[in-house]
Order: C-alpha cells, then sequence, then structure tokens
C-alpha cells in the first residue's frame, strides 16, 4: 500500500508484539528444561530458578551419559529407529510405486486391501493376543515389525510417484530394465523429498513412542527412551536418581559433592531426548510442509 | 471338417492360451508384485489376523485358551452396556474430543491469518519454524515438562503466581485443571503445524483480488476479512468436515499421560479404558467388545465425514 494508514501500522506493530510472545509461549518450556537441566538439582530444589541458571553445572549431563540403564535405553531407542525407518521406508515405498503402476495385477484389490486396513481398527485386544501368538512380547522385533507398512504413508508416496514423466520410466523399459532397477534408479532419486518427509515422520514417530515398550515389551533392558520417561512420569524414579548420582560421583573423585536430583536428571534426560529431534526437523521444513499438503487432503 | 481335425485345433488353441493370460500378467509384473509383497504380508499379520480376532468378542475365554476363547457367548461380553462407568468413559471422551474441536479448530486459522500480514519474510519464517517445533515432540515428552513446570513444589507457574502473591495450585490433583490442561497442551502442541494447509491455501488466492480490493479502498483489515477468508473458506469447512471422526478420538497419548488417579473420573477415556481393562485386568473379552464398539462408531464417523467432504465437492478419502 501506498499510504500507510496509522491504523495500519498501529495492527503491524500488534501483530508483531503478538508474534514474538507467541514465539516465546512456544519456546518458554524448552528454555525451562535447558535451565533445570544446566543448574544443580540441588540448587533448584531451593526455588527461585526459573529463566536463567543460578548454579551452573554439567553434572546433570554426566550422569545421564554415565548410568548404564539410561545409555541402555537411549541404545534401544537409536537403535529401534535405525532399524525401523529405513526397512518402513522401503516397504512403503516399494508398494507405493507398485500402486502407481497401472499394469499391476490386481490393483484394485490392493488397494481396498490396504483401505480397509487403514479405517477399520481392529482395537487393541486383538492387536496385542496376535502379538503374543505371534511371540512378539517380550522380543525386539515388536519394535520394527508391525510398523513396517503404513497406508498413510504410502498415499504419500504414490502421489510423488505420480509426478514422475511417465516417458522416462517408459525409457527405461525400452532399454530393458526391469521394474525393481526402474525402482532403485529412476524412483527413489526422484522422490529423495517425499521420501525425506516420510522417514522424518516415522524417526519422530518411533523415537517417541512408549507404548510399544510399556505394553509389549517386559525386561527393562529392552525398553526405549520413551517408555522411561514414561515410567518416570507415573512412578518416579528415585532409585534411578540414586545409581546414576553415585555412578557420577564414583567418576570423579570420592569428595565430589552430589548435586543431582530427580528433577534434574529427568531435565537432563528430556534435553537429551529432544535435541536430536530439534536439529533435525528445521532442516526437512521445506519438504514436509509439502508432505502434510497431501496428507491433510488424502487423509 | 473332420472331427479330428476340429479336436487338433482346439488343442492348438489351448496350446495358445498357455500359459494362460492372467499367469502370463503375473509373470511379466512379477517385479512389480514382489514389491508390494512386504506390504501385504505387514497388513495381513498385523491388520487381518486381529481382524479376524475381533471374534473373541463374542467367545468365552479364560488364560488357559487365549487367543480365541472356547465357544461361542453371543453377547455375554457386551454387559458393560448396563455399566454406568462405560458411560462415564463415553461422556468424557465426547467430553473431551468436542471442547478440543470447539478450542483448538478456529486456532490455526487465526494465526495463518496473522502470519500471513508479517511483512517480514525472515520473521514469517523464523515465527513458522519456531511454531512447527512441539508438533514433533511426542506427548510423553511434552508430559513430562508439563509435569515439571505445574508441579506444586517450586514448579515455574506455581513460581511466577506466587512471584504476584498467588497462593500456589496443585493443577495436576485438582480435577477442575484437568480439561484446561488438556486443551492448552494441546493447542500449544498443534496450532502451528495446523496453519501449514491454511497458510498453504493462502498463497494459492489470486493476487488481482488483492489488488481489486486495493482499487476499491478496502484496508488491510477488509482485505483480510473479504479476500482472504473467503479464499481459505472451502479448506476451512473441508477440514471441518474430515475432524468429524475425531469426535470419539480424544487423543490417547496426552489423555493416559496426563491421567492420574485423582482425576480419573472426567479424565478415562474409551481408550484407556479398554488398555485398563484388558491388558491391566486381564480381561480380554470385555475389552475386545468395547474396542468392537469404539471402532464401529469410529467407521460410521469416517464415512460420514467422507460422504461430507464428497459433496461439498472436495476430493474423498477413497
Amino acid at each position: 500500500m501506498k499510504i500507510k494508514t496509522s491504523s495500519g501500522r498501529v495492527f503491524d506493530f500488534v501483530n508483531f508484539l503478538f508474534m514474538i510472545v507467541f514465539a516465546v509461549i512456544v519456546l518458554l518450556p524448552f528454555w525451562y528444561i535447558i535451565v533445570l537441566a544446566v543448574n544443580e538439582g540441588i540448587d533448584t530444589a531451593r526455588g527461585g530458578v526459573y529463566f536463567w541458571p543460578r548454579a551452573f553445572t554439567w553434572d546433570n549431563f554426566r550422569a545421564v551419559f554415565s548410568d548404564l540403564s539410561i545409555l541402555n535405553y537411549f541404545k534401544n531407542s537409536v537403535l529401534r529407529v535405525a532399524i525401523l525407518t529405513p526397512l518402513h521406508l522401503l516397504v512403503t515405498a516399494m508398494a507405493g510405486w507398485a500402486i502407481s503402476r497401472k499394469k499391476l495385477p490386481g490393483r484394485k484389490f490392493f488397494v481396498s486391501m490396504f483401505m480397509v486396513a487403514f479405517f477399520v481398527n481392529p482395537g487393541l485386544i486383538p492387536f496385542y493376543l496376535t502379538l503374543v501368538q505371534y511371540g512378539l512380547i517380550n522380543n525386539f522385533l515388536v519394535y520394527v515389525l508391525p510398523w513396517l507398512f503404513h497406508c498413510w504413508g504410502m498415499m504419500v508416496y504414490l502421489v510423488a510417484c505420480r509426478s514422475i514423466p511417465e516417458s522416462l520410466v517408459e525409457s527405461a523399459y525400452l532399454d530393458g530394465a526391469n521394474d525393481l532397477l526402474i525402482f532403485f534408479k529412476i524412483t527413489i532419486p526422484l522422490t529423495t523429498a517425499t521420501l525425506a518427509t516420510l522417514g522424518l515422520f516415522n524417526a519422530v514417530w518411533a523415537w517417541g513412542d512408549w507404548f510399544t515398550g510399556t505394553f509389549y515389551i517386559r525386561s527393562h533392558s529392552r525398553w526405549t527412551i520413551a517408555t522411561y520417561l514414561q515410567m518416570v512420569l507415573q512412578r518416579g524414579a528415585s532409585t534411578q536418581v540414586r545409581s546414576a548420582a553415585e555412578a557420577t560421583a564414583a567418576a570423579h573423585s570420592a569428595a565430589h559433592r552430589i548435586t543431582i536430583t530427580e528433577v534434574s536428571l529427568r531435565a537432563a534426560t528430556l534435553l537429551v531426548t529432544i535435541i536430536p529431534i530439534a536439529c533435525l526437523y528445521p532442516f526437512l521444513q521445506r519438504h514436509f510442509i509439502h508432505g502434510v499438503l497431501i496428507g491433510s487432503i488424502k487423509e | 471338417m473332420a472331427p479330428v481335425a476340429r479336436i487338433k485345433m482346439r488343442k492348438r488353441k489351448a496350446m495358445a492360451g498357455w500359459p494362460s493370460p492372467v499367469v502370463k500378467r503375473i509373470i511379466e509384473n512379477r517385479w512389480l508384485l514382489l514389491m508390494i509383497l512386504p506390504a501385504v504380508i505387514i497388513q495381513l499379520a498385523f491388520a487381518y489376523v486381529p481382524m479376524a480376532g475381533m471374534s473373541l468378542a463374542f467367545r468365552n475365554i479364560s488364560e488357559l485358551t487365549l487367543p480365541l476363547g472356547t465357544k461361542w457367548v453371543g453377547f455375554a461380553n457386551f454387559h458393560f452396556v448396563t455399566d454406568p462407568y462405560f458411560w462415564e468413559t463415553v461422556r468424557n471422551t465426547i467430553v473431551i474430543a468436542g471442547v478440543k474441536l470447539i478450542f483448538i479448530f478456529p486456532a490455526p486459522i487465526v494465526l495463518a491469518l496473522l502470519l500471513n500480514e508479517i511483512k517480514n519474510q525472515y520473521f514469517k519464517k523464523f515465527v513458522q519454524t519456531v511454531s512447527y517445533l512441539p508438533h514433533f515432540i511426542s506427548w510423553v515428552i511434552i508430559v513430562n515438562i508439563l509435569d515439571r513446570m505445574l508441579n506444586i513444589n517450586t514448579g515455574l507457574v506455581n513460581e511466577i503466581l506466587s512471584f504476584f502473591g498467588k497462593s500456589p495450585i496443585h493443577f495436576r490433583g485438582e480435577v477442575g485443571w484437568f480439561l484446561p490442561i488438556v486443551v492448552l497442551s494441546q493447542l500449544w502442541k498443534e496450532i502451528g503445524f495446523s496453519s501449514i494447509i491454511y497458510l498453504a491455501a493462502i498463497t494459492q488466492i489470486n493476487p488481482e483480488l488483492y489488488e481489486a480490493a486495493k482499487v476499491d479502498g478496502a484496508g488491510r483489515l477488509m482485505q483480510a476479512r473479504h479476500v482472504t477468508f473467503p479464499g481459505i473458506y472451502p479448506i476451512i469447512s473441508m477440514l471441518l468436515i474430515l475432524a468429524i471422526p475425531n469426535l470419539i478420538n480424544a487423543g490417547f497419548d496426552q489423555i493416559y499421560l496426563l491421567s492420574n488417579p485423582m482425576n480419573l473420573h472426567v479424565s478415562e477415556i474409551l481408550d484407556t479404558y479398554i488398555l485398563r481393562t484388558g491388558l491391566s485386568y486381564g480381561n480380554f473379552a470385555k475389552a475386545a467388545a468395547i474396542g468392537i464398539c469404539n471402532s464401529i462408531v469410529a467407521l460410521i464417523l469416517v464415512i460420514i465425514a467422507n460422504k461430507g467432504s464428497g459433496k461439498i465437492g472436495g476430493s474423498t478419502i477413497w
């Protein structure tokens, strides 16, 4: 607009302020956890620590990384994502590519099969008893096998496949390439943006999924970090704190002052869990926005 | 033609038809079929086998006869419909889902309209990036953070309250605070991410419409009201219809993690009730029966939503 009205300027300013406040509200809980994680736990318990650390320390992180059981939960989480996400992408993308080919025999049958499974929810109990039947309860494979395919992801991938020029595929056929080769040499390189989005969503989900560990895994040694955080939330973790504090103290000199409390240990654990995601998603932002648009229309 | 010749010809025809067209197509497309096979196996094993297991709800069951139970008992497992506690969970589910819809559905629209008014693209990008962050953080982490922030003992919110001379509030224990916490935390988590689709719709609006509005002397608020809002109206109504299935979905993760013995009579929803009945108390048949009712209602709502979105001219779900 050429002529700036004063009311327009006032609106701009209020809007700017509102957005600042909004951003602060979104970030504040994360900032609070950061502050708690780098503040001495004993000091935090005295109160008054919220916007800035008062007694700075790395001890809480030392405790997280020297506690063998917490490390093991992290290891299980990383292992799960590292195994599940690539396989999930492969299974989902292969199915999406196959469905996108009109010449696929029984195409309509497969589509309706996936759709029925998408909309009919058998419910928790039949699913649980099926896992019991397969011997997947308390088995690490329960973190991977049931989650290898999802119809929503396939639909998103299907849309990406449709944007591949048919002439490219045709010429590959003429050169004698089979469907598998075309998938790996043409489809995958041309759909990396969609694959990155689906991979991000799957990895984020698997990283934060506590349910599988809590209800389908019995032995603590196979828990993921998300399951541990759920247990801490519901039962507290006093023994954990003691063992972590002792481990840190033992790692340092015997005279080392123990400053860790349940609150500070949990804050540090939360932060270590959040950081991988917080570092990852801004780089994939451009791609997932596109993915969301497809998903929300098709869903 | 002699009969012998006719037989010979028939034979030749049969030979030409071998392999039959169907088999031929399968062999020709063996790679495609091989590629779809893993997904089909996963679906059969983890979606269709459990679907068959839904029959459990009509069977008699004991620990020894898992997974399918012994004999058919008809609707004996459906006695829960006379249990007032079941109806309490139904009420909680609908109340939570309904309140969420009312308060959370319009918020991203407002945010998108306001974001659209920001001139500085870098600032806009920054606010957007920040607002997406909570969507990627799982509920188990967020509830842990909330638990600390709302803690009666040196939690952030209570510290701020006491700074203003107010007495601390036991947020996690008081029943009245459960619903506000649920709505506000969900709002905080999803408002940014949900605004993506509206922002995308706004960029699709023809810029000439704004020019025309300016020529007619419309200020920015008038433009927002008469150009931007009508421009995204179709997508709003579409998403509203697609939100219908969520009327029975209160959000399991969030509710389960925020519930505790003190707020159970407002926080127990159908999903958590099924979980507790089945996995905690081992009453599999009853839990499966409740699950069937839940699934049927959910399916009906999806069908209604699909009919509705088809009627307003958008793409249908299938």
